[in-house]
């Protein structure tokens, strides 16, 4: 017997074995991602903030309450009560015109308030502004 | 001496360096006397061969020797010969002798006939056994080659010989034992021809053709891979509101036309608490804020309460995490293969998922670069991850085309020598057959040897592969392909400016409660006080699509030429 033919009949079983091994079930799945849930979107949504009291509003009445006391530095109301009446010791707190008032003979010149700081009931300022008299003197003709 | 040079003067692993390998002749030689030389377990055992001995090795795998010993009549302890080391020499007569190391091994198999008192016995050279004790590292150092955990599975418990085969499968070498029985790499591929086998150089007869089956000359590999993970996401969405009494003026000039007709304001808790309210959060904050005391304005001006707004820009944002898809579409294929014998295709696949249970902790993190104090950072969330998706891509990439160069060399040619003549014939070399009509070449991928000591025939069969290229085919180098791009559908038209809308006058509209923005009243106020407005601030947020937040793909498909080297196959 040839040699060759001797390969070949062992090359042939080999090739016999590979066919026979292939014809067997593939038991390799292909590797898959999981399906994952739909998530949705985000719908559009409002967004809300209600205060109905405005802070220094006084409820939105406004307003000076009485009484009046002068000075900055008089008490303010309590936190939490701001409808409680104050009173306090009224302090000097005003302004005066250089000029003032002048006496009708013009002697004396009697001191007139430029601006008077008063703090009301609810310990807001309150601030009168008067006029200069000695402007509205010397316009008089 | 062999034609012309020493046996065992050049090592026989030096393969690597086969660019400066000279080729040799192996010329029709002289006939020979020999003899083999077995030791068994530390014994010489020549004297009691019986028949023949057949040492056969494969390019991927051990070498295995098979022989028989007559043990003679005295009583043998027939267990202990499984594992004892046996080495296989071959020895050619003359001045000096020539010893060649065949085989090293350990027999594994004996199987004893008690009436000839035969010992057959089958010894292999046990490379799993030794790769299996090796280290990790060891392995990696020794086998080289890609690997990843995505592609593969974790190595942790597993078998390290399937580990190694695993590396092998990404690079075109083989895994077997040299002569001395310790484990080695052999190329697929070498340029240079290592020995030519000339006229009447083979026996006689000898040459065999084993052509490889059309369906496994794979010409095409679909290679598909998919790299799912988390987009961490989020929406910024720009507001403005301007109080209309401003009559659109900013600074203290829109501050004195709001005077003159005076409302209510929202102020800054407002706005936050509204975008608050819609899950969303509050950033870049430009705030209109009333004016405090402004004692020289005409009328002057008190007023304490400064976070009362006439207008604001800000930004709201929202967070949320998008599951998507990287689908690399990859074709590998052989251009020259598949116009001659059209398509033949192999698939294959791999996927790199993401852990998402983390997901929730960017939803939630509002803003703040962490979340709570106990969770992990945002910054730790798993992201993109490109060094991964590096690995595993490189490494597909390697299989497949280790699948085609593997596919295109299944033709093997083989003829047998006189085994003096080729002693130095190893595993991995590449070799010329240029006898009996046949001009091919070819890689060495197994040796089978057969000592007949009754009849004193010394053969040698040598299988090469045959590698079926294009001379002039281009190898595309395998670089990562860009990662695709994900596009997100448009979203509805979204306006961010808030309207205004005052009430208590007579001449107001009724409230519309639907309106978003300010709503007010009118600080003095002539219409009924039931049909007071609220004092609120709202807006309305846009709409995250679905498409934006549900798991979404995106497909990138690339093409690689792949060129195996081109031997001669002419019969």
């Amino acid at each position: 017997m040839s040699v060759s033919i001797v390969t070949r009949r062992q090359r042939m079983a080999g090739d016999l074995i590979k066919d026979l091994a292939e014809a067997l079930p593939d038991d390799r799945q292909p590797p898959t991602l999981t399906k994952e849930q739909a998530r949705g979107g985000i719908p559009s949504r409002r967004g809300y903030s209600q205060s109905n009291y405005q802070p220094g509003s006084q409820g939105g009445t406004g307003g000076i309450a009485s009484p009046l006391i002068e000075g900055e530095t008089a008490p303010a109301p309590p936190v939490g009560d701001p409808d409680a009446v104050m009173t306090g010791t009224p302090q000097l707190d005003r302004t005066y015109w250089p000029e003032g008032l002048k006496s009708s003979d013009g002697l004396f010149i009697l001191p007139a308030i430029k601006e008077l700081v008063m703090r009301d009931a609810n310990g807001d300022k309150v601030l009168f502004q008067l006029a200069d008299p000695s402007a509205v003197e010397e316009e008089a003709p | 001496m062999i034609n012309g040079s020493p046996i065992n003067a050049v090592p026989l692993n030096s393969l690597s360096a086969s660019g400066s390998v000279q080729t040799q002749i192996i010329s029709p030689g002289n006939g020979f006397s020999w003899r083999p030389v077995v030791f068994l377990g530390g014994v010489d055992v020549s004297a009691k061969l019986l028949g023949s001995i057949g040492i056969e090795a494969s390019e991927a795998g051990d070498k295995v020797a098979s022989l028989a010993l007559w043990l003679g009549p005295d009583p043998v302890t027939i267990g202990d010969y499984a594992g004892q080391a046996l080495t296989i020499d071959f020895v050619v007569a003359g001045t000096p002798e020539i010893v060649d190391r065949r085989f090293t091994g350990y027999l594994v198999q004996p199987s004893f006939d008690p009436v000839s008192r035969v010992l057959s016995c089958e010894a292999t050279t046990r490379l799993s056994d030794t790769i299996e004790a090796m280290e990790i590292e060891d392995i990696d150092l020794m086998v080289g080659g890609l690997w990843s955990d995505d592609v593969f599975e974790a190595v942790d418990g597993r078998s390290r010989w399937d580990y190694a085969q695993e590396r092998m499968s990404t690079q075109a070498f083989s895994l077997n034992v040299d002569k001395a029985g310790q484990p080695r790499l052999t190329p697929w591929f070498t340029n240079a021809v290592h020995y030519e086998f000339a006229q009447g150089s083979t026996v006689f007869q000898s040459v065999d053709v084993g052509l490889s089956t059309l369906s496994d000359a794979v010409n095409i590999v679909e290679l598909e891979v998919d790299y799912r993970f988390t987009r961490y996401r989020q929406k910024d969405q720009g507001y403005s509101w301007l109080h209309p009494g401003t009559s659109g003026n900013q600074g203290l000039l829109g501050f004195q036309a709001w005077r003159a007709n005076s409302t209510e304001l929202p102020d800054v808790e407002m706005v936050t608490a509204a975008v608050d309210s819609a899950g969303w959060w509050l950033s870049n904050p430009g705030w209109y804020r009333l004016f405090g005391d402004l004692p020289n304005a005409d009328p002057p001006w008190y007023n304490k309460n400064t976070d009362l707004l006439l207008g604001a820009t800000f930004t709201a944002s929202v967070r949320w995490t998008q599951r998507v898809i990287e689908q690399y579409r990859i074709r590998l294929e052989i251009p020259a293969a598949v116009a001659a014998v059209d398509e033949v295709i192999q698939r294959e696949r791999f996927v790199l998922d993401t852990d998402s249970s983390d997901d929730t902790l960017w939803d939630e993190s509002g803003g703040t670069a962490a979340g709570e104090p106990d969770d992990d950072p945002i910054d730790e969330l798993p992201r993109r991850d490109q060094g991964r998706l590096d690995a595993a891509l490189s490494c597909a990439l390697a299989i497949c085309q280790v699948i085609l160069l593997k596919a295109q060399r299944a033709n093997v040619i083989t003829w047998q020598v006189p085994l003096a003549h080729a002693l130095r014939i190893d595993l991995g070399q590449r070799l010329r057959l240029n006898d009996q009509g046949a001009l091919v070449t070819g890689t060495v991928s197994d040796l089978k040897e057969e000592m007949d000591i009754d009849s004193g025939a010394a053969v040698l069969s040598i299988s090469v592969s045959v590698s079926r290229g294009d001379a002039a085919g281009i190898a595309d180098p395998l670089n990562i392909p860009t990662a695709p791009v994900f596009s997100d559908d448009p979203a509805a038209a979204f306006s961010g400016v808030l309207p205004t809308q005052i009430g208590l006058r007579a001449e107001s509209p009724l409230y519309d409660d639907v309106l978003a923005g300010f709503a007010g009243s009118y600080s003095i106020g002539n219409g009924n006080p039931e049909l007071r407005y609220p004092r609120r601030f709202a807006i309305d947020t846009p709409e995250i699509p679905e498409q934006w937040r549900d798991e979404n793909q995106s497909e990138k498909a690339v093409v690689y030429r792949v060129a195996p080297p081109s031997d001669k196959l002419e019969l």
